[in-house]
C-alpha cells in the first residue's frame, strides 16, 4: 500500500514538473512570436504616426482607422505607438484613440467584473481619456473597494477633471478617506495633480473646503499638503494660513498652515509678525519647527532675538533647524555674532550650533573659524554617554 | 537490539511524517505564490511606477550601507545607491572599523571632506564614531568611520545619523536596481495601513555585468556553487517569501535590502546585536511591538523591487554564511519564544514561527536521516523497494520545488531571458539535489550545534571579487 502511495506521488510530482516545463516552453515560443509581431506592427504604426506628425495630413491615418482595432495585438501595438510617438498633440491623441475605438474599448473595460481589467483601463484612460469621460470614470471609482484600484482610479480622475467637477471629486476623496480606503498621501497626490492642471482657478474651491469647519482635521491637513507640494504660489495662501492660525488648534493643521507661508515669503510682510513669533512658543515641536523655517524669510533683527532661545529647545529637530537658520542668517553678514552665540551657557544650544557651523565651515574650509571652534568647544566639553563630540585636529594648512 | 530496531523504526516514521508535513507547507506556498504572482503581474500593468517620482510627497529615504573590509565592492555599491531613480534620498556609508582600504577608496572616489568636528546624538547607543565625512561631489552622501562592533551596530549608527523618515538597509556587496525604491514607495503611498517594513527580492550578482553602478547585462555565474545559489534564491524569494506574504506572515526581510520606517525602528530600540541574524530579529520585534500596542501596521514583501547581491563562490565561505543563517534563525526563535502559538501575535505566532522552527529541524533530520535510513535497510526494518522509491520521491520533490521556482521566475520577472539560461537553471535545479542540498544541510546542522553550544560570533564572508568597477 505504501509503495503504491509513493509511486502515485512520484508520478504526480513528475507530471506536474513536466507540465510546468512544457507550459513554460510553449509560453516562451508563443510570447516570442507575439512580441515579434507586435513590435513589427508598432514600428509600422509609429511610421504612419510620424508621417502624420510631419505633414498633419489626416488621409495618412485614414487607412489605419479602417483597420483598427482588430484584435488584442493590434490594439496593444497601436496604443504603444500612440504613447511613444513624439510630437502628437494631446487633442490628436484623443482623436486618434477615439477614431480607432481604443478609448471605447477601455471605457467598456471599466464595467468589467475583473478588477485587473478595470485597473488597466484607469491607467490607460488617464492618457487617452478626455474630460467628457470623467463622469463614467467617477462612477466606476465610486464603486471600487480595493485601495490599490481606488488609487489608480483617483489618479485617472485627477487627470481628466474639469474645474466644475472639483467639488464632487473632493467629496469623493473625503468619503473614501473617512471609510479608510485611501490615506492622506493619496489625497495629497491627487489634489497636487489637480492644482498642477488648473493652477489658480481650482484654488478657490480647495480653499473653501479647508475653510469648512466641519471637515476632518486629517483631511484638511492632507489638502494643505497638496497646496504646499503644488507649484502654486498664491497670495491666497496668506489669507488661508491667517484664517487657520486664528481658528484652529490642531498642531498638524497649524504646522501645515505655517508651512504654506514659507512658500510665499514675498507676502509675509502683509502678515502681523507677532502672530508668527507667538507660534515659536507653541507647545508642539512640529509647529515650532515650521515656524522657525518661516522666520528665515522675515528680514528683521527681531527674528534673531526670537530664534535664539530656541537653540535650547527641548526638541532636537527644533534646535537643529534653529541653528541652521541662525547660521544661515549670520554666516556671511555677521559671523562675529555666531562667535558670541557660542558663549551661551546651554550645551544643547552650542552643540546644535556646532553641528551646523562645522558643516558650513568644513565646506568653506575656513581655518580661522575651525581653529576658533576647536578652542571654544574644548573649553566646555565634558564626556557624555549619549553624545560623541569629535575633537580630532584636522590640518587645513594653518595649524 | 530489538529496542534499537524499535527506535529506528520510530525515527523512520518521524522522518516520513516530517517530510510529508514540510512538503505540504512548501506545496501550499507554491500554489499561493503561483496564484499571487499571476494576480500581481496583472496589477503591475496599472501601477504607476516611473510617474511616481514626480510626486513631491514621496517619503524621503535614507540608504544605509554598513561596510567592513569591502574595498573590492564598496565603490560600485555606493555608486549604484547614488544613482537610484528616486527624488529624495541620502546615502550613509558606515565604515565599521575596516582594516583594509575601504575608507581610502571612498575618500578618493567621492572626494570626501572630513568634518573637523561633529556632534553625534546616540538615540540608539553604538560604538564610538571616529570621523565623519561629507562629499564634495554628492551632496547627499555621508561617510561615517566608527569603531568595529558589527553590522547591527553600524546600522544603528546610520539610523542615528539619518535625516529621513524611511530607512533602507543595503549590503556593501549589493546593487539596487534603479527603480527599486520607487517600487517600494508605491506601497507606502497606497497602503491603507502605516508601512513599517518592506522587503524586495534579492538576486545573485555573480556573473552579472555592470558599469558605473548600473546593470549592463544579466548572465548566470561561471561558478558552479553560485549557480546553485541562483536557483536557491529564486526558489526562496519567489515562492517561499511571496507565499508567506500572501498569508500576511512576512517575518523575514533580507538584510541585504529592506526598508523600514525610522520611527518604528527607534521605538523598538534599533537593530539588536544579540543575534547574528539582525534582519530576522528586527522584523519579529516589530511584529511583537505593534501587536502588543494594538496599532495597525503593515510589514510585507514585494516581489518586483530587486537588489542584486554577491554570493560566496567557495565552499568554506558558503559554510560560514549558512551556519550564520541557521544560528541567527535559532537565536531569534529562542529570544522570541513567547510568540509561539499565541493568538495575540496573529499568523506570525500561530503559523509562521512554528513553521520556521519546524523547518529549522530539517537540516538535522536530513543529515541524521541518511545514515539511519541506510541502517534501517541493513537491519531489515524497511523494504528495499520502499527505500528506493522514497529516495526517488525525495529527490524528485526537491527537483519539483526548483522547477516551481524557475517557473515562477519565467512567468513573472524573467530576468534570465535566454533559452541557455533556462536550460542551465534547470540543470542546476536538478543537480542541486545531488550534493549541494546535503552540503548546505550539513552546514545548517553545524549552525544548530553552534546554537546549542552558545556560539555567538558573526563570521565574515570573504568576497572573491577583484574588479572594483
Amino acid at each position: 500500500m505504501l509503495i503504491y502511495i509513493l509511486l502515485i506521488s512520484i508520478y504526480a510530482i513528475f507530471s506536474v514538473s513536466f507540465l510546468l516545463l512544457l507550459f513554460d516552453a510553449l509560453r516562451r515560443i508563443r510570447n516570442k512570436a507575439y512580441y515579434h509581431k507586435k513590435d513589427r506592427l508598432k514600428e509600422k504604426y509609429i511610421e504612419i504616426l510620424n508621417n502624420f506628425v510631419r505633414n498633419k495630413n489626416w488621409e495618412l491615418v485614414e487607412d489605419l482607422f479602417r483597420k483598427l482595432p482588430i484584435g488584442r495585438i493590434e490594439r496593444e501595438a497601436f496604443l504603444e505607438a500612440l504613447l511613444k510617438t513624439q510630437g502628437l498633440e494631446k487633442e490628436e491623441i484623443h482623436y486618434l484613440a477615439e477614431r480607432t475605438g481604443l478609448k471605447n474599448y477601455y471605457l467598456n473595460k471599466l464595467k468589467s467584473k475583473r478588477s485587473l481589467d478595470r485597473g488597466e483601463a484607469y491607467k490607460i484612460l488617464a492618457y487617452l481619456g478626455t474630460p467628457e469621460n470623467y463622469q463614467i470614470v467617477y462612477e466606476a471609482v465610486k464603486e471600487e473597494k480595493d485601495p490599490e484600484l481606488i488609487f489608480v482610479g483617483l489618479l485617472c480622475l485627477s487627470k481628466l477633471i474639469r474645474v466644475e467637477d472639483l467639488k464632487p471629486f473632493i467629496t469623493l476623496l473625503e468619503s473614501l478617506f473617512n471609510s479608510g480606503y485611501i490615506n492622506m498621501r493619496t489625497i495629497t497626490i491627487c489634489l497636487t495633480e489637480v492644482l498642477l492642471k488648473f493652477s489658480d482657478s481650482s484654488l478657490d474651491v480647495i480653499i473653501d473646503v479647508v475653510l469648512d469647519k466641519h471637515k476632518n482635521d486629517n483631511f484638511v491637513s492632507a489638502i494643505l499638503d497638496s497646496l504646499y507640494f503644488s507649484p502654486l504660489k498664491s497670495p491666497k495662501f496668506l489669507y488661508l494660513a491667517d484664517f487657520l492660525l486664528e481658528t484652529k488648534e490642531n498642531p498638524e493643521i497649524l504646522s501645515r498652515a505655517i508651512k504654506l507661508l514659507s512658500k510665499i515669503p514675498e507676502y509675509l510682510n502683509l502678515l502681523n509678525s507677532e502672530k508668527i513669533f507667538n507660534l515659536l512658543k507653541h507647545n508642539e515641536w512640529i509647529v515650532r519647527l515650521h515656524t522657525i523655517r518661516v522666520c528665515k524669510y522675515i528680514a528683521s533683527l527681531e527674528v534673531l532675538e526670537k530664534l535664539t532661545p530656541l537653540l535650547s529647545d527641548e526638541n532636537y529637530f527644533v534646535r537643529k533647524e534653529t541653528a541652521r537658520i541662525v547660521v544661515d542668517l549670520l554666516i556671511d553678514t555677521a559671523p562675529h555674532k555666531l562667535s558670541e552665540l557660542l558663549k551661551m551657557s546651554d550645551r544643547f544650544a552650542i552643540e546644535s550650533l556646532f553641528e551646523v557651523m562645522v558643516r558650513e565651515y568644513s565646506l568653506k574650509k575656513d581655518p580661522k573659524y575651525l581653529s576658533f571652534l576647536r578652542e571654544t568647544f574644548a573649553c566646555f566639553y565634558s564626556p557624555s554617554t549619549t553624545t560623541d563630540i569629535n575633537l580630532t585636529k584636522v590640518d587645513y594648512g594653518t595649524s | 537490539m530489538e529496542l534499537l530496531k524499535e527506535l529506528i523504526l520510530l525515527f523512520n516514521y518521524f522522518v516520513g511524517f516530517y517530510y510529508f508535513s514540510l512538503n505540504t507547507f512548501y506545496s501550499l506556498f507554491f500554489i499561493l505564490a503561483l496564484i499571487g504572482t499571476f494576480i500581481y503581474l496583472k496589477k503591475l500593468r496599472y501601477y504607476y511606477i516611473t510617474e511616481l517620482k514626480a510626486y513631491q510627497s514621496l517619503p524621503p529615504i535614507t540608504i544605509v550601507i554598513p561596510a567592513f573590509n569591502e574595498e573590492s565592492v564598496i565603490i560600485r555599491t555606493v555608486k549604484s545607491a547614488l544613482e537610484v531613480d528616486y527624488p529624495f534620498f541620502e546615502v550613509i556609508v558606515v565604515n565599521d572599523g575596516s582594516t583594509d582600504n575601504t575608507l581610502e577608496f571612498l575618500k578618493s572616489e567621492f572626494s570626501l571632506v572630513e568634518l573637523p568636528f561633529f556632534v553625534y546624538k546616540k538615540t540608539i547607543p553604538t560604538a564610538k564614531v571616529k570621523r565623519v565625512f561629507i562629499s564634495e561631489k554628492y551632496e547627499n552622501l555621508i561617510v561615517i568611520d566608527k569603531e568595529r562592533k558589527g553590522k547591527s551596530d553600524a546600522l544603528n549608527c546610520g539610523l542615528n545619523f539619518s535625516k529621513f523618515p524611511y530607512f533602507c538597509t543595503l549590503d556593501a556587496d549589493s546593487i539596487l536596481e534603479k527603480d527599486a525604491l520607487l517600487r517600494l514607495a508605491r506601497k507606502i503611498i497606497d497602503s491603507d495601513k502605516p508601512v513599517i517594513a518592506l522587503g524586495g527580492v534579492v538576486r545573485v550578482l555573480n556573473g552579472v555585468e555592470f558599469k558605473n553602478g548600473h546593470l549592463e547585462k544579466i548572465e548566470l555565474p561561471r561558478s558552479t556553487l553560485a549557480n546553485f545559489q541562483v536557483v536557491e534564491y529564486i526558489r526562496a524569494f519567489l515562492f517561499g517569501r511571496y507565499g508567506i506574504e500572501l498569508i500576511r506572515g512576512t517575518s523575514i526581510l533580507s538584510g541585504a535590502f529592506s526598508l523600514f520606517q525610522k520611527e518604528a525602528l527607534i521605538r523598538v530600540g534599533g537593530f539588536s546585536s544579540n543575534t547574528v541574524a539582525e534582519d530576522f530579529e528586527i522584523i519579529v520585534r516589530l511584529h511583537k511591538h505593534y501587536r502588543e500596542i494594538g496599532k495597525p501596521y503593515y510589514i510585507g514583501f514585494i516581489p518586483d523591487p530587486v537588489c542584486w547581491t554577491w554570493v560566496p563562490e567557495k565552499v568554506f565561505e558558503l559554510s560560514k554564511q549558512r551556519r550564520r543563517w541557521q544560528l541567527g534563525l535559532l537565536q531569534t526563535l529562542w529570544l522570541n519564544r513567547r510568540i509561539f502559538f499565541r493568538p495575540k501575535y496573529g499568523v506570525v505566532g500561530m503559523l509562521i514561527f512554528p513553521f520556521y522552527l519546524f523547518e529549522a529541524f530539517g537540516a538535522t533530520i536530513e543529515v541524521v536521516g541518511y545514515p539511519v535510513v541506510i541502517l534501517s535497510y541493513y537491519l531489515g526494518i524497511i523494504d528495499i523497494n520502499f527505500f528506493k522509491l522514497f529516495l526517488v520521491l525525495a529527490i524528485l520533490y526537491g527537483v519539483f520545488l526548483n522547477v516551481g521556482g524557475i517557473f515562477l521566475e519565467e512567468i513573472s520577472f524573467k530576468r534570465y531571458p535566454g533559452w541557455n539560461h533556462l536550460f542551465r537553471l534547470l540543470i542546476f535545479g536538478v543537480a542541486e539535489n545531488f550534493g549541494y542540498r546535503q552540503l548546505t544541510s550539513l552546514f545548517r546542522l553545524i549552525g544548530t550545534l553552534q546554537f546549542i553550544l552558545g556560539y555567538r560570533r558573526w563570521e565574515v564572508v570573504k568576497k572573491d571579487v577583484h574588479k572594483n568597477n
